[in-house]
This record gives C-alpha cells, structure tokens and sequence, in this order.
C-alpha cells in the first residue's frame, strides 16, 4: 500500500447547545491507505457519523471542529476555507448518506443533476457531462441507463435511488468516498447487491471507503480494517479478522455477543446492561465503565491504549490479557 | 414546562411584546381604577371640553393627558375602555370560535367516511371568501350588540381552527399512540379526548393567539365602519372614527392615539404568536 | 397443542383514495391511478396456543398488514380472523381485549402528553380489570417487571430512550393480560445492545406468562431466535411456513434461501470471514404483481410452468409448507 491518503489527529468535534458541550468527537485518530476500506461501527449517538461530516467539512452549527488535524493527501482540512473545501467535496472526496430521497432533488432529472455535479468541477460541455453520468449510473448496475437520465428521482425505488447516489459520488472518480449508513433504509435483498457492488467497485477503481454503520456484520463483510467508536471514541481498531475473532474491548465483545444471529435461539442473549451515557455529562475516565464487567477503580482515569499498530484498543482491562 | 420559558425568554423582542400584552390586559382590567373618568356615563361629560388638545385641564379639575374627543371624552380613559372592550371581543370571539373549530376539525379528522368532506368543503370554500365581508354581512343582519359582534366575529374565524385542528388531528391520528389506544381498545371518546385532542393543542393555540389579534383587528373595523357596539360605550374602532372627521382640521390626536393603542396591542399580540409557533415547531427546533 | 388464533383465507386490499383533486384531474384527462394495492392474499395460518411463530419477509411484503389484521385492529377485506373462536373485530372495531400489539416505533406509540403510568393503567381501568384507586401501584408493579423504576410512572415519554420506551410499550400491552401478543418490529429501531436487552425482556415474559406471540420482523436473525414457527412473505402471501430450525437449516423456498444468502454473516471461530450472497432483482410492485409465482423474474429456478401458474402452498414430508414448484 501506499502512503496514507487521510491521516486523523486527535480529532475533536463539539456541539454547543443550550445544555453545555457536547463532545460528539472526543479525539479520533486513524489514518487510511488508499484504495483501502475501512468500517466505522458504532451505535446511536457514539459519533460516527459526526466524524464522517467532520471530515468533508460539513458540520453544522451549532456543531464545530474544536481541535486535532485532518490531511487528505498532505493537505490540512481543518481550517480550511469553504471554497477550497467545495473544490474537494464532491470531485476528491464524495460522501454517500443513509437517505437518498434528501439527497436528491425530486424535481430535477437524474441526468440533469448529474450533468451539474459534473460541471460544478469543471467537467466540460453538457453533452461529455450526460455520456459521464451515463457510465456513471451503468457502472453501478442500473440497468438502461441512458434511458434512465431523463427520470426523475421519484421514479427509482428506494435501492436504485441509492444507486443512483452512489453514481454522483463516483462520478469524478474520488480518491475518498465516506459512506453513512447507507444501505441501512433498505431491505436485506438490496443491501447485499449494494454491498456487493461497492466492494466490487472500491476494489477496480482504488478508491478508498469509509463505511459508516450500527451494524457489525454489514461493515465486515466489507472492511479491510474496522473501528468501533463508543461516547465520541475509538474504543477499538484493527484487521475485520482479528476484531471479531479476538475483541480487545469489552465492548466490543458485548456488541458481538448480543447479536441473535450468534447466539442459541430461544436462549436469553449475553447482553450490555444499561444504556449509552449521554454525551452532556460524561464521568472522567472510560465512557463504558458503568456498562462494563470488567470495570474496577482504575477505569476512572482515561483509559490507555493497549494492543498495537494493527489491532488495539482504549482500555484498562483489556480482554485477552488476563482481569 | 420550566424549559419552555428558558426558551421563550432567548427571544428579548417576544419577552417585551408578552410584557406589552400583559401590561395592556392589566391597564384594561384595572381601567376603572387609573382612569380619572368613566367615558360611558355621559354625566361626567362635559361639551365645553370637547377635542381639546392633550395636556388640556378640563372642568373635572384634572390633566387631559392625551386630550378629549369630540363629546368631551378624556381619550386616555376612552382608549383603557375601548380596549377593555376589544379584548372582551376578541378573547370571547377566539375562544368560542377555537372551541366550534377544533370540534368540526378533529371530528371531520375522525369521522372520515361522507362527514369528513361535507365539513371540510364548507370548510374551505369559507376560507376562499373574505372574512370581513361575511362579518358585515351578519352585523347588517343580526345587528348591533355584543351577542350578534361575537356571532359574525366567530363565523368569519371558525374556519381557521377547523383548518388547523383538522390538520394537526390528521397527521396525530397516523401515529402509533392513537392506533395503540385503539388496539387495547379504547372507546372511541376516550381516543379523542384523552389522546388525539390534547396533542393537536400546540398549533390551535399559536393560531388561537393571532385570531385573538385578527379578531380584535376585525371589531375595530366593524366599529369603524359604524357596525360595531353602540356609539355610547365606543371601542377603540369607533374611537378611530369619531376622530377622523377632525384629522384635516389638525386636531389628530382623537384618531391617533387610538390608533397607536390599537397597533401596539395587535403588534404584540402576533409576536408572542409568532414565538409560540416557532417553540412548537418541530422542525424550527434547534 | 391447540389452535388459538385461526386465520382463514385472508385477503387485504387498500384502494387509493379519490380525492375532489382527482375526480377533477380525471375529468380533464389525466391518467389517475385507482388500482387498489393488493397487501395479503388469501392467507391462512393458525398461531397455537403458547408459541410463537415468527413473521419475516422485506418491506412491502404484507408481514405488518397481517399482523394488523390477526391483532384485530385492521379488518381483512376477505376472509375470517378468530381468536378462540371468536372475532376480535365486530363492526370495524376492535372488542376483545385477550391480544394486544407492541409496535415498532417506541417514539411513535406512547401518548407524548400522558404520564407512563397513565399509559400502562388506562387500558386496565377503562376495562375493570383493576379499580381505579390500583392504578398507581399497577402501574409501579409493571413498570418493575418491564425493568423499570416504578417512580417513573410520573414522567412523561420525552424524558426516556428508545429501549426504554419500548419497555414501558411492552408494560403497556401486558398490562391488559392478553393471551396473545403481537410484536410488530419491536426492536427494529433499537441500538444492537438495547435490542439483545429487549428480545430478553420478552424471552423472559414470556415465559414466565406462557404468552402465546406473533413476532413480525425483516430481521431473519431476530426472528429465528425468538420463534418456534416460522411464515416467511412475499409479495403479499406466505412461501414457506414450518418450524424455525428445519426453516433456517433447510429452506426450501428459492426465496427463502436467497433472503438468507443476502444477509451478512459473522462466521466466528474456525474460519472468521463474513459471507453473503445477493439476490438478484428488485421487489416487484404489489401494485402489479408479476403472473404465475411471483417471485419467478428473481428465482434461478424459474421455469415456464413457474411463469403461468401458481404454485400453491403445499406440505412436504416434514410438515413445512412450501408454494413452489420446485421445491
């Protein structure tokens, strides 16, 4: 692989809303090959998808980038002036979300919103912009698709919709596509097409992938790497393999033993006690103490970083190594 | 409820109009108290002060602090009245026409079947049609008087709540809760009452706060028109239009200073609607 | 075992609404579609008492509508619904109180302006089922067996989470000891480790009541876990229906297969790698549902018997049902 394409530091994104500082972010670091693809897992509320607007720039007040480093191919994105960050968006990183009928504007064609996701970055004269948009769509298996440009949004369902919007984000062929749980709205069937194309698709074309989601199964039958992100953290990293296989984080171990599809039917499932703390009024120390087995007096001091480059995790007692 | 008024009190030009609402009920319930003259007993009126200037001492031995009107009204004591008046009318107006809308909205809403059109196009075709000219039309017919004000004022707003109410009570109506009241089962009255009505609240009352606004802006254009309540008991309407044949002669203050109570109170009025529409917004929610 | 609830060639159609708008764009030529949509089809099924059969199949498929309908608060357009014997539905009301519904969205099916102990009591004493001076200790009691703090009968919805909430529904529905329950999705929109706690919730209820349950959810895995018997749906009418193992084990409906080849799966231990195998194809529209079987323009199996006739739903050897001709 080559040199990193995105490289996170200490990243810290924090809202401030009437209730005090919600720390949506609290210090991500990762950094991403090119061409690689990485999951990014995490329930409601743990800050996965803030990280991913975080890194092309949109967040929203009252939302802001508070502090760390985000280089995409060198380049400082934090802090970045909004027409740099525009020339970015969309032509070298593209950005996929959960809802495609937001994304696209229902009273505009496919054809004409592609031609003026193309032009916006300079893609040249409109009859180049439809035959672009045209590969585009075919590439992402809809069917006719030249035919297809001239229908309006409301005339895909919900999984050609997303496919569509997976077209607009290759368009320019990005270097980077961060995807948020995209295939979450559909159902099993299409999801699995959709899974099976990115993959395909990620792999010929060398782009890199971020790939947001809740769900452990659907990251990893994707990911080259994946991280688990709890209270604005990233509690674990490392190989899809080894996470699954030996989790470090407790965690971790209690996401994957809660799930039905693991377990023996009829049987009472290994569950995580209590709920997700709130991000308002965060105890110092390790977020998932209160909710964690292995939990003692030390885990009220910020939890240090066990394992290694490749696989590690957050955490006072990690699994593996003994209470 | 507590954050409700932490949030109300983030918008300073709602804090002050609620301030100005307040302060102009209070002056209206308490006008008999801080007026120097009773308007609507003709024997404290005394024609040799007519349409003095403000500022005049008049035979009552007192300032006419914002002059008198043409039969010798103190108009500062005039305007507490008048409001008096106004706010009877609209309040009273606002609330049955809330009570008689919300009740064919949500039962239009609930009925379904051939009622719910029937209301709803009556409904609407109101709505396309000028309210004032409806109200005109039954002041002319049920004529002057408290009673036959507050019927054309009801049936020129009604419409409005039904609107609303049939709205919030068809988008309720979709939610689980509802369809959970009715699958224990419920009786259908407990569903309406307890369930759909109390949550299609918030939008009747922001549209209930303006229509008290648009209700007393109605009256005083009754009033002014000459169609209102009876020239001796003068709401700030008839006020305006007592004064206005005197406007070219310079004498302005009769019709202004009604005027000006007028526009405040309605100004007011409609910002704190406006806030209370922004608060119960979902969507506007921050 | 026997046969509580009994559904008997049940048939739902929802005809689109002509508004005044239409009637008028119809009048001027424009093409208003009056097609009603075709949700359940001549479904027959029988829940025994004490077991719950699972209810799975994508969006669109029907599994809510059913659901609806056997929960009596949907009356089906063909067909007869009886539970023990009798109706739950007499003049398009719902009047039995022995089946009550969990739904899906926590957020969506508790009053936002009623006190949970309101929520949970209001059944019970509309019915008499305890007086009305009980109520506050009734609902303190459910709240406790739900997993809660009975003193959060005095709050309101907003100032609970989603698990929660869905604990506070379940409270709700077995409140008023129905013999069956319904759950429509009841964990589809909860964080993973809020659904393991609420799948366990019910496995422990259920128990402990002998509740007999209908378990609707696109969620293959869930449904496996809780049910004794599974239906799976397509396009408005039952595949394959038999016990939950054989089901998963040997799936005999090309449909069936291919819903879970499609979903990923975690392969721990031996040989750690998550596998998965699409379908190919979209839903058909139940608007116009393809001739023949209508899963054939998706099944690999297709062939021109599959395209022109119906196959019907017919027992194999073990006893699981299957409507296909290739089973």
């Amino acid at each position: 692989m080559s040199a990193a394409l995105l490289e996170v530091r200490d990243l810290r994104t924090h809202f401030h809303t009437r209730a005090g500082v919600l720390k949506a972010v609290d210090g991500v670091s990762f950094t991403l090959a090119r061409g690689e693809i990485l999951g990014l897992v995490g329930e409601s509320g743990s800050g996965k998808s803030v990280t991913g607007f975080s890194l092309i720039g949109l967040v929203d007040p009252p939302g802001r980038i508070a502090g760390g480093s985000i280089r995409f191919d060198g380049q400082e994105l934090v802090g970045l002036a909004q027409p740099a960050m525009r020339g970015l968006r969309g032509k070298r990183i593209a950005m996929v979300f959960q809802d495609p009928a937001a994304t696209l504007n229902p009273v505009l064609t496919i054809g004409q919103q592609m031609a003026m996701a193309v032009q916006a970055h300079g893609g040249g004269g409109e009859r180049a912009a439809r035959e672009l948009a045209a590969r585009s769509l075919a590439r992402v298996g809809i069917p006719d698709a030249v035919a297809r440009l001239d229908a309006y949004p409301h005339e895909f369902s919900g999984g050609m919709r997303q496919r569509v919007a997976i077209a607009i984000a290759l368009l320019h062929q990005p270097e980077l596509i961060i995807a948020d749980e995209p295939t979450t709205a559909l159902d099993v069937s299409i999801q699995a097409q959709i899974l099976a194309e990115m993959k395909a698709l990620a792999k010929e074309s060398g782009t890199a992938l971020i790939w947001i989601s809740h769900d452990l199964a659907t990251v990893s039958s994707l990911a080259d790497r994946v991280m688990v992100m709890y209270a604005g953290r990233i509690v674990e990293r490392g190989p899809v393999a080894e996470v699954l296989h030996a989790p470090l984080h407790p965690y971790t171990r209690g996401l994957l033993d809660s799930l039905p599809a693991l377990a023996t039917p009829g049987q009472r499932l290994a569950q995580i006690p209590g709920s997700t703390p709130s991000l308002l009024s965060l105890a110092p120390g390790c977020p998932f103490a209160p909710r964690c087995a292995r939990a003692s007096t030390a885990c009220g001091t910020d939890p240090p970083q066990v394992g290694d480059a490749r696989h590690g995790a957050l955490c006072h007692h990690p699994l593996g190594a003994g209470p | 409820m507590a954050g409700f008024w932490r949030e109300y009190r983030e918008n300073w030009v709602a804090v002050i109009a609620l301030a100005v609402v307040s302060l102009v009920v209070a002056a209206a319930l308490a006008a008999p108290l801080i007026t120097p003259q009773d308007p609507y007993d003709l024997a404290n009126l005394n024609l040799m002060d007519a349409r003095r200037p403000p500022g005049f001492v008049g035979s009552g031995g007192y300032a006419h602090w914002l002059g008198t009107d043409a039969q010798g009204r103190d108009l500062y004591s005039a305007i507490l009245y008048g409001l008096r008046i106004s706010l009877q009318m609209g309040i009273a107006a606002g609330a049955v026409a809330l009570a008689i809308g919300a009740a064919l909205g949500i039962l239009a809403a609930n009925a379904g079947g051939k009622i719910e059109p029937a209301i709803m196009r009556v409904v609407d075709l109101q709505l396309s049609f000028p309210a004032i000219l409806l109200a005109l039309v039954l002041v002319a017919v049920l004529g002057q008087g408290r009673v036959p004000l507050i019927i054309a004022l009801v049936t020129a707003q009604y419409a409005y709540f039904a609107r609303t109410a049939y709205g919030a009570a068809t988008a309720e109506r979709q939610k689980d809760y509802v369809e959970a009241a009715r699958a224990t089962p419920l009786p259908g009255r407990r569903v309406v009452l307890r369930h759909l009505l109390p949550n299609c609240l918030p939008p009747l009352i922001v549209v209930g706060t303006v229509q008290v606004a648009n209700a007393i802006a109605l009256e005083a254009t009754l009033s002014f028109l000459g169609l209102g309540l009876p020239p001796t008991e003068p709401s700030l309407g008839m006020l305006i239009a007592n004064g206005f044949q005197y406007m070219m002669s310079g004498r302005t203050w009769i019709s202004v200073y009604p005027g000006i109570a007028l526009i405040i109170l309605i100004v007011a009025i409609n910002v704190v609607g406006d806030q209370l529409r922004d608060q119960f917004n979902p969507r506007l929610r921050r | 075992m026997t046969d509580i609830l009994v559904v008997e060639k049940v048939s739902r159609r929802f005809s689109p609404r002509i508004t005044l708008g239409d009637r008028i764009a119809g009048l001027l030529g424009a093409t208003v579609d009056r097609r009603p949509v075709q949700a359940v089809t001549d479904v027959s099924i029988s829940v025994r008492r004490g077991e719950t059969l699972g209810l799975v199949g994508e969006s669109g498929c029907g599994k809510s509508t059913l659901g609806r309908m056997l929960a009596g608060i949907l009356a089906p357009s063909e067909g007869r619904v009886t539970l023990a014997g009798e109706p739950p539905m007499r003049h398009g009301h719902k009047v039995t109180t022995r089946i009550q519904t969990v739904f899906q969205d926590p957020f969506g099916s508790l009053n936002p302006r009623l006190r949970i102990g309101a929520t949970i009591a209001e059944g019970p004493v509309t019915h008499g089922l305890i007086p009305r001076a009980e109520a506050g200790r009734f609902a303190g009691e459910w709240l406790a067996r739900v997993g809660l703090d009975p003193a959060f009968a005095q709050r309101f919805p907003h100032q609970f989470s989603g698990g929660q909430r869905q604990r506070v529904a379940i409270a709700r529905a077995l409140a008023m000891r129905p013999e069956v329950l319904v759950c429509d999705e009841p964990v589809a929109s909860l964080d993973v480790s809020i659904q393991a706690q609420i799948l366990n919730l019910f496995l422990d209820l259920r128990r402990e009541l002998g509740l007999t349950s209908l378990f609707i959810s696109h969620d293959l895995a869930v449904v496996r876990h809780v049910s004794d018997r599974v239906a799976v749906m397509y396009l408005g009418r039952i595949v394959e229906m038999g016990a939950a193992a054989t089901i998963y084990a040997m799936p005999r409906h090309p449909y069936t297969r291919a819903l879970l080849d499609s979903v990923p799966k975690l392969a721990l231990g031996g040989n750690v790698g998550v596998t998965f195998k699409p379908i190919q194809g979209e839903l058909p529209s139940p608007l116009s549902p393809p001739a023949g079987c209508a899963f054939h323009p998706r099944c690999p199996k297709a062939s021109d018997l599959c395209r022109q006739e119906r196959p019907a739903l017919l027992p194999q050897a073990d006893g699981t049902l299957v409507a296909c001709h290739h089973a």
